[in-house]
């Protein structure tokens, strides 16, 4: 098969011209039919500000004053796209539609509005084994609060348990185990890359590494008493068919079965 | 069940494409509009009648990187309607059904107002697999199909979930909602867990696996919420009860000996919630606290059975045939959260959290092993576990946030924790029709302590109107120490798993992204974050190792329109990730950094040729180059590929009612066949679109 290896060398050359490029000032006009492509603007709308969104949606207004994404907001005076309508767009016509159905941009159903900042996210998304938000069929709040207090799943003074998030879908990893796998008291994110990745089942790293990190110890090849130079040659730990209960096992404090 | 629920939405599609046809027509909603109180105000239907997926190569893969199926689709892409009834009812729909694909949405939700509300949802996709294993050069793949006939297997689980809420909202009493939820999975999916393949006197695990599921969780909640002399009051109750039964196959790739495991894990969960919050002072004080109670009992009943080629059962050399085995476990858990924010100035917020938590948790379970051949039913030894720990946790953290500097917003946190676990483990063997087995036996007492440490600095400028940067500095460090009260002495043999003293991880992360807005032809943006994990273990009785995992992200991002119908946007990233243990440096099982670099394009293009008339187009392009060929120390496992997706579609508005969509889109993909066992493909895809809309 043909390769297209070439397109990686169009890669440093592409970003020096589109920074060249962009040195030239653009009229706001033109710059607003652009946007309007995407998704964070709403055709002949005009923001309103978090005031008049207050009227009807209190509980989300005070809610937000508490929020992570609440620590990068500026003034309105400025930058009119603030607080609700930085993710909505502008709410205008919602207002003076009612409320009405389709007037608003609502995350939940498009990603794109997060992907504007998140743009690292987007990029996850696109590898093979990822989460399928880009496919509709999950969203972002399924997993994240982005008017909460914490837009994180969890942190040290969550009212939720470290793992909720995950385990609301993946019930069969939460155990509790007879034997448990003490990696997952800090998080599943530890072996596993959530948004998307290049390896199957999202892991961070595919071979032994992955458990080396925590399991190297100064007399290696030996991990506990046992020594594992034929071992670990032949694949990877929970993959050579030894480890294979990496999440927890309720019968083998190895963690074989 | 989820059948019946499957049913019922195909039945609520097909009613829902009749009343369409038959009250949707421009006709019967103007009729419908002039009936005083029952208007029909939007309805819009998206037809999917015909997609075809043309996949030359490896199937199995495509469907698994891009979710769809091959062959032929249709159904329904989109379709949403709001109705206005009598006495403020108002009734909305919406949903999809693409048939062949297994994927499904629909949501009904009536409305009364602010005095209740029912909602009904239900949810399926299918999540496919790769069938392949791994690749060991020269060894040959050992795709599932390979190992002969009546073993390949189909591999997707069908993933879903029904909702149910329904609340009320009486004046003076409290508002009131019950929910019930139904999720499920059922299907065949691959595993990592892969078997032996062995080649003259070389051993590599790279045979593919396969796990049956069949699971479902049914959930029950109320929930009140009330103001109670200011205070929003809410309390939850809720009750989940799952249940699963798996089957997981393995067969080796030589000597054919095949491994089954019949796992049926089943639990109940309740859960008990109470929150208050308040704001004060016109808005400047916020004060909020919250307790939870939830108890987790589970149980599980696991056989482990060996086969030969025949399905005849065996015991083989290290035996696993295991009988009956059973566990249980009673997991406790107790959380206290509060938190006070300020709010003194406009430009000024100080907030502080705390936590507190205690856990108790139980375990126990039976592994009867037989290792008589062929095998008898009878357990020669029983291994008995006995586990117990119970702990507490404390949570703080403080947070402050500054807009005084114009064009400014500064923000820094401290989070802290501190844990203490009491563990107890023991493990005995009990004597079948063999005597007990020494090397099982074991116990010991762990307490263990942690402390961890976070502290984030961040902010966001905009020092003119075209020109937004946001940064953020993140540094944590974890300690754990682990202090071994009780413990039966390991034997030069027998490992014991607590063999760890003590670890420290720290944590360096650095995220800063710059956006120009308002540039002629271009709207650039560029993002980089940096992940610096050190990890240091210590051993019992060994100097302290040192690993590290260190990762960069660049990512660009663009929009332009260079002319008024023509839109442009594109972006590239580039993840590097390094893994590095001092493993890399032994001569025995060498084990080499690994390397999970990736480069990613996207663009996509808009070209209106009329106000009726656009083309839209995209392509991806990602390049992986991992492979390390490290033949002679292990498996080579680093991705090395390429994945090209390109799509076009042409969107042309026949009139006010109906929109025509035709799409075109290809698929490629190629790996490095020394490192992936997996085939490439090629895949072209034809599809067709109409949205028809009323109303």
């Amino acid at each position: 098969m043909p390769s297209f290896k070439y397109f990686h060398f169009f890669s440093i050359p592409s970003i020096l011209i589109l920074f060249f490029l962009s040195s030239c000032r653009y009229d706001v006009e033109t710059v607003r039919r652009a946007l309007e492509a995407q998704t964070i603007t709403i055709t002949g709308a005009e923001y309103v500000g978090m005031e008049t969104c207050a009227a009807c949606h209190e509980k989300q207004y005070l809610e937000f004053k508490r929020s992570t994404h609440a620590r990068i907001a500026l003034p309105e005076k400025y930058s009119k796209a603030q607080g609700c309508e930085s993710c909505h767009g502008p709410g205008s016509i919602h207002v003076e539609k009612e409320g009405a159905k389709g007037t608003i941009i609502n995350p939940k159903k498009d990603p794109s509005t997060c992907f504007a900042c998140h743009l690292d996210k987007k990029a996850e998304f696109q590898l093979p084994y990822h989460h399928p938000v880009k496919e509709g069929k999950m969203s972002c709040s399924d997993c994240h609060n982005p008017h909460g207090e914490e837009v994180k799943p969890w942190t040290s003074t969550s009212l939720k348990d470290i793992n909720e998030a995950c385990f609301k879908c993946h019930k069969e990893q939460r155990g509790p185990f007879v034997w448990e796998h003490e990696a997952l008291r800090e998080g599943c994110t530890t072996c596993h890359k959530v948004h998307g990745s290049i390896h199957d089942k999202m892991l961070l790293v595919r071979d032994n590494n992955l458990c080396l990190r925590c399991h190297t110890q100064a007399d290696f090849p030996n991990i506990g008493k046992q020594s594992h130079a034929t071992r670990l040659p032949q694949g990877t730990c929970f993959s050579a068919g030894c480890h294979t209960a990496v999440h927890g096992s309720n019968f083998d404090d190895h963690l074989r079965y | 069940m989820h059948s019946l629920a499957r049913s019922m939405v195909l039945l609520m599609y097909m009613g829902s494409v009749l009343l369409v046809f038959i009250f949707g027509s421009p006709a019967s909603i103007q009729a419908a509009n002039q009936a005083e109180g029952n208007h029909a105000l939007n309805i819009s239907v998206t037809p999917e009648p015909a997609q075809f997926i043309f996949v030359n190569g490896d199937a199995d893969r495509f469907q698994a990187h891009h979710w769809m199926q091959e062959g032929y689709t249709g159904g329904v892409k989109n379709f949403s309607s709001e109705y206005k009834l009598k006495d403020g009812i108002k009734v909305e729909t919406e949903g999809h059904a693409l048939i062949d694909q297994n994927d499904y949405e629909a949501l009904v939700s009536v409305k009364k107002g602010d005095l209740l509300y029912l909602d009904f949802s239900y949810d399926e996709f299918r999540k496919y697999f790769d069938s392949s294993g791994g690749t060991y050069y020269p060894f040959g793949s050992m795709a599932l199909g390979q190992f002969g006939n009546g073993y390949k297997r189909e591999l997707f689980v069908d993933i879903g979930k029904m909702e149910v809420e329904f609340g009320i909202k009486p004046e003076h009493l409290p508002e009131l909602i019950f929910a019930y939820e139904r999720h499920f999975k059922n299907g065949t999916k691959s595993r990592l867990t892969w078997t032996s393949v062995v080649v003259g006197s070389t051993t590599r695990n790279i045979g593919p696996v396969f796990q049956e599921v069949d699971e479902t969780v049914d959930s029950f909640s109320i929930k009140a919420k009330k103001d109670i002399g200011g205070f929003q009051a809410a309390a939850e109750q809720a009750f989940e009860f799952f249940g699963a039964e798996t089957m997981r196959e393995e067969r080796s790739g030589t000597t054919n000996k095949i491994r089954r495991q019949t796992q049926n894990p089943r639990s109940f969960m309740a859960a008990s919630v109470f929150e208050v919050e308040r704001w004060f002072w016109k808005e400047r004080v916020h004060f909020s606290s919250g307790y939870r109670f939830s108890h987790l009992n589970n149980d599980e009943f696991e056989r482990l059975a060996e086969f030969d080629i025949n399905y005849n059962p065996r015991s083989f050399a290290n035996p696993k045939n295991k009988i009956n085995a059973i566990a249980e476990n009673d997991l406790d858990i107790h959380t206290w959260v509060a938190s006070f924010l300020g709010i003194p100035w406009e430009w000024l917020s100080a907030s502080t959290r705390f936590k507190a938590e205690a856990f108790r948790h139980k375990g126990h379970s039976f592994y009867p092993g037989d290792t008589t051949d062929p095998p008898d039913n009878v357990a020669n030894t029983t291994e008995v576990g006995d586990t117990k720990s119970k702990g507490g946790r404390f949570g703080e953290s403080v947070s402050l946030r500054f807009t005084k500097i114009p064009r400014t917003a500064l923000y820094t946190e401290l989070e802290f924790e501190q844990a203490r676990l009491n563990m107890r483990e023991d493990q005995a063997s009990l004597a079948g029709q063999s005597a007990s087995n020494a090397n099982e036996v074991f116990g010991r007492d762990t307490l263990t302590d942690v402390l961890k440490g976070i502290w984030s600095l961040g902010g966001r400028v905009q020092p003119v109107s075209f020109i937004d940067i946001t940064s953020q500095v993140r540094y944590r460090n974890d300690g754990t120490n682990y202090d071994d009260r009780r413990e039966t002495a390991p034997g030069a043999t027998t490992a014991r798993s607590a063999f760890f003293d003590g670890q420290h991880r720290d944590v360096s992360e650095l995220m800063t992204r710059v956006s120009l807005k308002h540039f002629r032809l271009l709207e650039p943006s560029f993002r980089y974050q940096l992940q610096d994990v050190k990890y240091a273990t210590r051993f019992e009785g060994q100097p302290i190792v040192k690993t590290s995992s260190i990762s960069h992200i660049y990512t660009f991002d663009v929009t332009s329109q260079p002319l008024d119908e023509l839109l442009l946007t594109g972006s590239f990233s580039r993840q590097t990730s390094a893994t590095r243990t001092p493993a890399q440096l032994s001569a025995t099982a060498n084990t080499p950094t690994f390397n999970a670099d990736v480069d990613s394009w996207l663009f996509s293009g808009s070209y209106s040729f009329s106000e009726k008339l656009v083309a839209n187009s995209a392509v991806v392009y990602s390049f992986s180059d991992n492979f390390n060929d490290f033949t002679n120390a292990g498996l080579p496992l680093g991705v090395d590929d390429q994945r090209l997706d390109l799509t076009a579609s042409l969107r042309w508005t026949v009139n006010d009612r109906l929109t025509l969509e035709p799409k075109y889109a290809y698929y490629r993909y190629q790996a490095n066949s020394n490192a992936d066992a997996g085939g490439d493909y090629d895949v072209h895809l034809l599809l067709v679109e109409a949205t028809v809309a009323w109303g």
